[in-house]
């Protein structure tokens, strides 16, 4: 579905693309006996950068007569994004694997909130997207 | 400047909203690995997010130019606050086309920053345009939001067809009283020598041929030809689209070659709309035909057109009358008989419609061609029989060529009563 959105260089099939190979990676892991799979922050890290580039690939499709600096900054930006990720998804693993969380628990409670709070902030930004910030 | 969601502010909402609720379902801290690093990008783009307060002008160094040439498009991009990617792009209507493969530009710009752009723009066709908006879309640094915005620039270009390479254009059979480059058949005041004959009172002494006259031991004088200019109308055939390009430069070429002899010039624009311009000289004349080229355009009409629609001061006696057609339109062959039969001094210079159409080999298609081609072959010894001239001109040969053929006609061929 990715290579599909990348090849017609239409954007909408990107999301779908990239939340099928975190769901392989997630039927893979739910496959595992129980404990958790430290390769995790790369994967999700790696799901970003996938994510990253593919939208920098339909953004550099359109022709245009660039600043020679505008690449440089924007993948200074990228390794950067992709870079902070990891160290979040690390973090977030090492308190899972110290807590003894893994199996459920207040973390994952709190993640899971997290998830309802940041899915209405972000349905509320969509929704009211012309005055970001003044 | 309007804003609006990028499809990456959606889709990262949407795939951070599953790794976390993935991860509250299944109980598994991986998925919500997966998730965050989204709604980290989320939130920091959110945050970080400004709306650039940018101010565009935009601009061309010229308003006219010959077709194929270049103009620039002069573009002054100012923000007051920085702007991480700012894209400029002026879409441009067909005929015209950047020269530099892109009609867009991509810039960052810095806060208070001012910053000047050209884009150069290539006229691949003759014509009056007006670049219409340039439009500005701009990002924040994590790509969350686009703000979109234009300018409503209005900026007219005219462009001038390209003038052909012409040795000399065709010489009407009769001049008129005006002075000009042309030597007149008559004999008067002039340079050419033309005839010796006898004194007669009233012929000035500088015109006395003296040696002559001691030879006959009687006063001869000079007869000199006058310069006179040449009343030529060009009648183009816009009913054909297929060759209203090629015409359209030939005719350019043919009218600022005669306007540059003094001669005077008119012009018809002879199809679905009726147009014309009176026959007059000079430089301001020159303007007049190439703005009422560049807004030539075929109309589509079935309405009979005839060249009773012409006013007569269009066709001044001794004018010559030459026609830049196709000859595909019944009405144009029409008027061409019509005006001969009226004894105008015609000429015609057919544009081929040949070299736009699809090769024709097998039978059917091949037989049909021939049998058209006939009948076109048939038109022209019409014509040619009341004294018309006719050359095929081909875009991509030499316009001199079907010049040279049109003269060797009319150098040759005697005139039919009309």
């Amino acid at each position: 579905v990715l290579g599909v959105g990348l090849i017609l260089g239409r954007p909408r099939p990107l999301p779908f693309g990239l939340a099928l190979l975190g769901a392989a990676y997630v039927v893979a892991v739910l496959e595992r006996p129980p404990g958790l799979d430290p390769l995790a922050p790369a994967f999700g890290a790696g799901l970003l950068l996938a994510a990253e580039l593919a939208y920098w690939s339909l953004d550099a499709r359109a022709p245009a007569r660039r600043d020679p600096g505008l690449r440089r900054r924007r993948a200074v930006r990228v390794a950067g994004l992709v870079a902070a990720a990891f160290v979040l998804d690390a973090c977030v693993a090492v308190g899972a694997a110290l807590g003894g969380l893994a199996g459920g628990g207040l973390l994952l409670s709190l993640l899971g909130m997290a998830a309802a709070v940041g899915t209405l902030g972000v349905a509320a930004a969509l929704a009211w997207p012309r005055v970001p910030k003044a | 400047v309007r804003t609006l969601a990028s499809p990456k502010l959606a889709a990262y909402a949407g795939l951070g909203a599953a790794g976390l609720t993935a991860a509250l379902l299944f109980g598994r801290p991986e998925a919500a690995a997966l998730g965050l690093p989204f709604v980290l990008v989320l939130l920091v783009g959110l945050a970080t997010a400004e709306r650039p307060r940018l101010q565009l002008r935009a601009g061309l160094d010229r308003d006219r130019i010959v077709q194929g040439d270049h103009a620039t498009l002069l573009l002054d991009l100012e923000a007051e606050n920085a702007v991480d990617s700012a894209r400029v792009s002026a879409p441009l209507p067909a005929g015209l086309e950047p020269a530099e493969g892109s009609d867009a530009l991509e810039v960052r710009l810095g806060p208070g920053e001012h910053r000047p752009l050209t884009l150069p723009v290539a006229a691949r066709r003759w014509g009056g345009y007006v670049i219409g908006s340039v439009d500005v879309e701009a990002r924040d640094p994590f790509g969350v939001y686009r703000f979109v915005g234009n300018v409503d620039a209005g900026l007219p270009l005219r462009v001038f067809p390209r003038p052909e390479a012409l040795h000399r254009p065709v010489r009407p059979l009769e001049t008129q009283v005006w002075s000009g480059d042309e030597t007149s058949r008559r004999t008067g005041e002039g340079i050419e020598f033309a005839d010796v004959r006898p004194f007669a009172p009233g012929d000035r002494i500088r015109s006395v041929n003296w040696r002559v006259s001691s030879r006959e031991r009687d006063l001869y004088v000079n007869d000199l030809h006058p310069e006179r200019n040449r009343d030529v109308v060009l009648l183009l055939d816009t009913f054909a689209d297929t060759t209203l390009d090629d015409a359209v430069r030939a005719t350019w070429t043919l009218a600022a070659r005669y306007l540059r002899q003094r001669d005077r010039v008119g012009l018809i624009g002879f199809g679905g709309t009726m147009r014309w311009l009176t026959p007059a000289l000079g430089e301001p004349q020159r303007h007049r035909v190439a703005e009422a080229l560049i807004d030539t355009e075929v109309v589509l009409s079935h309405a009979w057109k005839g060249i009773e629609t012409i006013p007569p001061r269009m066709l001044p006696p001794k004018a010559l009358v030459l026609a830049l057609t196709p000859l595909l339109d019944e009405r144009v062959v029409n008027a061409l008989f019509d005006l001969r039969a009226r004894r105008f001094d015609v000429a015609i210079l057919e544009v081929s419609p040949e070299p736009p159409l699809p090769p024709a080999h097998r039978p059917p298609a091949g037989l049909a061609r021939r049998i058209w081609r006939l009948e076109r072959e048939s038109l022209r010894q019409d014509l040619r029989q009341l004294g018309v001239a006719v050359a095929v001109w081909s875009p991509g040969e030499p316009l001199t060529a079907a010049i040279e053929e049109v003269e060797a006609f009319r150098r040759f061929a005697r005139r039919a009563p009309a």
